[in-house]
């Protein structure tokens, strides 16, 4: 696949994603502009974007919903909730397609069909400009920006030299201003002005350019040509039909007087990279799109961000650095810039200038650092003067537009490839274990060779390796962490599909989203999520009639939340539905044998909630006559305990359920308890282990085959370990007392008998491969410290 | 291939596309007194325009198409 197409997919997949949130969003706020925008700015970049590929049913259709959204932009019509549901529709066919994509690099053989379809369906929708504005809103075009604007750009010279050559033809003045996007859309402005019809004078200049080097970029066309030509404007038109909003056109007075803006201002020819010319002929031409109204408070923002900016450059600053001359003179430089007239430092200028004028004087780099940190202070207190928006001059602008759109995303997020991380994460993972043969090596300097100098040395290097190998596996570690609001965002939509699908009203909210986890632990958050979120919908949630007739609010509310405790990632999903009746979780437990009678007649409330997510409790059927939890709770128990979690429910009849999830914020790093068996050493994961106890061998009780002992007043049976991996009993190992691990289990606490403890190590667990992968009884493998191989038991399955 | 490196010139031959401006770009930023042969090019994409006028290189060789001298000539008129 081609690097392009692998960028354009993933690019595509964020921004359809986001234009599904602003979709929602627009519904949920049918006044705010913000998410039609948003939107806008969605589709319209995907048209670019695809626009580059060979994907014409996707640009087809994506060039529709931006033409609906232009006509919403411009006020011409609202968007009805139908025209949301068509756009979401659409939404989900491009996704479609792009999965489509990533499998088989090309669309599905129907898209043609689908986009002229799902296009059609959106153009109808439109509302067409020509009947619903009337005439009065056109006459902006036919009149146009004047000659004096359009002919900005051409120096007197110019035009002597083209009146010259027209002779008496009547001459019409053309500005060409690209939209800077347009090479991704396959324009090349020069090939069209080449073609041009009767042209006789022209020249060409930049916009915006950029005051350092490294900032130009040559994919963004900033050149704004200026031309005369003896053909008609209809003739130009036609020349330019396929950029004509870029395009002005005004003929020039027969008199031949210099257009008025090269008269009374410097001549149209730039004087210097920014070409204030060009773009002051054309004030409204062109408003900068990505900032709205309310934009100017983050460009006050921006903007003092900038100047800390400076001024972690100045900190950086050693006087004896051979750089600093150059650092200082490009802030000078940037502050002067927006000290000019009407700048937005304009009322420091002085200040600024003496500042660095008493730098050059005396080298001392800190009074500097403490007018500049004054200034800036003074600036965030007072805020920057009136109109500051207009007046950022273009560099910043550029700065600001940046920030608030996709090129600074680029350029501080890095997409990589998970594989590289998961390389890294190895490497790292062998890193701490080879370093751990350091205090081996130390020893044996000592005991075998007596050199306890450089054992010394060596254990003291070992605790700098040591420190360096944990913060380097928490920094590779934290690099695979996402927020939750990655698996999150797809809620609002199955919210909305599903509420709308069963007449009921329902609000969800979705709390403490930037709570982040490993990526191996959000990616195992999803599925269960979606039963959970399903089954509170479909089942716990009662209709709109019902909640009413119980006294509750019309609207119900579903809340998921995450949060941190500890090392462990908590998500609640709440509802405020009918909750569980435990009497009748009881007796269908009991009805489908999950439970005897007596059990049940003994088992609290809560535990008996619990009994919805025991294995053999829920079949299809039951889902209509249970008060709803059912389908699929088992399989969320058993896809979370194999991430490493644990799921608890909470319910009050009439009040709501809660369903608590529990995970380990990384996968990566296991915990585990060691001991010793028969002279093997195993392990166990430190979570399923509850306590260690020494249990006197009198004090073991045998019920029929089994053993058992009493741990505060409980019963808990007893297995031994060598027995159940088969292994060789040493003879007398257990006279008096025997070691017991407690684990966790399914069905409550074990005790499992071993020979000794070891300590608590922190390793990396690797899945066992070949013919052991099949050993289920087994939750990987770690290497150790001297090089030895540690087994890790999964109790869950070995009992 | 239409944009040749070598050392510090750059020879422009044939059309050359937009596809190739990110390297040409990035040469011109990475090179003092970089110069252009442009004498066998037959178009130049306006990325490539733009980037001459930014980077103001020399232009050793002025294109024979009249249209494009015409153009970098003007763009070396508008950078200075």
């Amino acid at each position: 696949m081609s690097a392009l197409l692998q960028q354009f997919i993933s690019e595509a997949q964020d921004l359809i994603e986001q234009a599904g949130a602003a979709l929602l969003e627009a519904e949920r706020e049918p006044n705010d502009k913000e998410p039609i925008d948003e939107l806008f700015r969605a589709m319209h970049t995907l048209k670019g974007s695809s626009g580059l590929l060979d994907v014409p049913p996707f640009t087809m259709l994506v060039h529709a919903g931006e033409d609906l959204l232009v006509s919403v932009r411009e006020g011409r019509q609202q968007l009805q909730a139908s025209d949301l549901d068509l756009l979401l529709d659409c939404c989900d066919v491009l996704a479609e397609w792009i999965s489509g994509l990533e499998d088989d690099g090309e669309l599905p053989d129907s898209a043609a069909g689908v986009s002229k379809e799902k296009s059609s369906a959106l153009r109808a929708r439109i509302v067409d400009s020509g009947a619903a504005a009337p005439a009065a809103a056109e006459p902006a075009k036919p009149a146009g920006p004047g000659f004096a604007v359009v002919g900005a750009g051409l120096s007197a010279d110019v035009i002597a030299a083209a009146r010259a050559a027209a002779g008496d033809a009547p001459l019409v003045a053309i500005r060409y201003q690209p939209d800077e996007q347009c090479y991704f859309r396959g324009e090349d402005p020069v090939r069209i002005w080449r073609d041009t019809p009767g042209l006789v004078g022209w020249t060409l200049a930049q916009r915006d350019a950029p005051s350092e080097k490294a900032e130009f970029d040559p994919h963004l066309c900033k050149l704004v040509l200026s031309g005369l030509s003896t053909a008609g404007q209809v003739e130009l038109e036609n020349a330019f039909r396929y950029v004509i909003d870029d395009v002005d056109f005004a003929d020039m007075p027969a008199d031949g007087a210099a257009p008025a803006g090269a008269s009374d201002q410097p001549p149209a020819q730039p004087a210097d990279d920014t070409a204030p010319a060009a773009e002051g002929a054309r004030p409204q031409a062109r408003p900068t799109k990505s900032l709205g109204p309310n934009a100017v408070p983050d460009r006050t923002e921006l903007f003092l961000d900038l100047l800390d900016g400076q001024l972690s450059v100045l900190d950086a600053c050693e006087s004896d650095d051979t750089l600093t001359p150059g650092r200082i003179d490009s802030v000078e430089q940037l502050l002067l810039n927006n000290a000019g007239e009407g700048g937005a430092l304009a009322a420091h200028a002085q200040t600024i200038k003496q500042a660095f004028d008493s730098y050059r004087s005396q080298l001392e780099l800190d009074p500097l650092r403490l007018a500049m940190e004054k200034l800036v202070q003074s600036l965030r207190q007072n805020g920057l003067p009136g109109k500051e928006a207009a007046e950022i001059p273009a560099a910043e602008k550029k700065e600001a537009k940046a920030s608030n759109g996709k090129p600074a995303q680029k350029s501080r997020v890095l997409k990589v490839d998970e594989a590289k991380i998961d390389v890294l994460v190895n490497l790292i993972s062998e890193f701490s274990v080879a370093k751990n043969a350091l205090p081996f090596l130390a020893r044996r300097a000592e005991e075998q060779y007596g050199l306890r100098e450089l054992s010394r040395e060596l254990k003291d290097q070992f605790t700098v390796v040591d420190r360096l190998a944990s913060e380097m596996q928490s920094a590779i570690m934290s690099v695979r962490l996402l927020p939750v609001s990655t698996i999150f965002e797809r809620f609002p939509r199955l919210v909305r599909d599903v509420s709308r699908k069963l007449g009921k009203s329902i609000e969800l909210k979705l709390l403490r989203e930037d709570t982040e986890a490993d990526k191996s632990i959000i990616e195992a958050l999803g599925d269960p999520l979606i039963h959970l979120v399903r089954n509170s919908l479909d089942h716990g949630i009662e209709p709109p009639d019902d909640r009413v007739d119980a006294g509750k609010p019309e609207t119900a509310t579903l809340t998921i939340e995450a949060q941190q405790e500890s090392d462990q990632l908590i998500i609640l999903v709440k509802d405020d539905g009918r909750g569980i009746n435990p009497e009748k979780v009881k007796s269908k437990a009991v009805e489908r044998g999950v439970i005897t009678a007596e059990e049940a007649a003994e088992m609290d409330d809560q535990t008996a909630v619990n009994l919805v997510f025991r294995a053999g409790f829920s079949t299809a059927d039951q889902v209509s006559d249970l008060s709803g939890r059912g389908v699929g709770m088992d399989a969320v128990r058993s896809q979370i305990q194999k991430a490493g979690g644990s799921v608890v429910l909470e319910s009050a009849v009439g009040i709501g359920t809660t369903v608590r999830l529990s995970l380990p914020l990384s996968m990566a790093v296991t915990r585990v308890m060691t001991f010793g068996v028969c002279g093997a050493l195993f392990g166990v994961p430190m979570e399923q282990v509850l306590e260690t106890v020494r249990v006197a061998t009198e004090d073991l009780v045998s019920i029929k085959e089994s053993e058992a002992f009493l741990l505060r007043d409980q019963l808990v049976p007893v297995r031994r370990l060598s027995r159940l991996l088969d292994l060789e009993e040493e003879d007398g190992a257990h006279d008096q007392s025997l070691p017991v691990l407690v684990v966790r289990t399914n069905n409550g606490p074990v005790g499992l008998v071993v020979d000794s403890f070891r300590e608590r190590v922190d390793t990396i667990l690797k899945p066992l491969d070949g013919v052991l992968s099949g050993a289920n009884i087994y939750s990987g493998a770690a290497l150790m410290g001297d090089g030895s191989v540690l087994l890790v038991l999964n109790p869950r399955s070995l009992i | 291939m239409p944009v040749q490196i070598d050392g510090q010139t750059a020879t422009l031959t044939d059309s050359c596309d937009v596809s190739e401006v990110l390297s040409f770009a990035e040469w011109l930023l990475a090179t003092d007194d970089a110069e252009i042969d442009a004498s066998a090019a037959t178009h130049l994409h306006t990325s490539f325009v733009q980037t001459i006028l930014f980077h103001k290189p020399k232009i050793k060789a002025p294109p024979t198409d009249e249209f494009l001298n015409r153009l970098l000539e003007n763009a070396q008129e508008v950078g200075q």
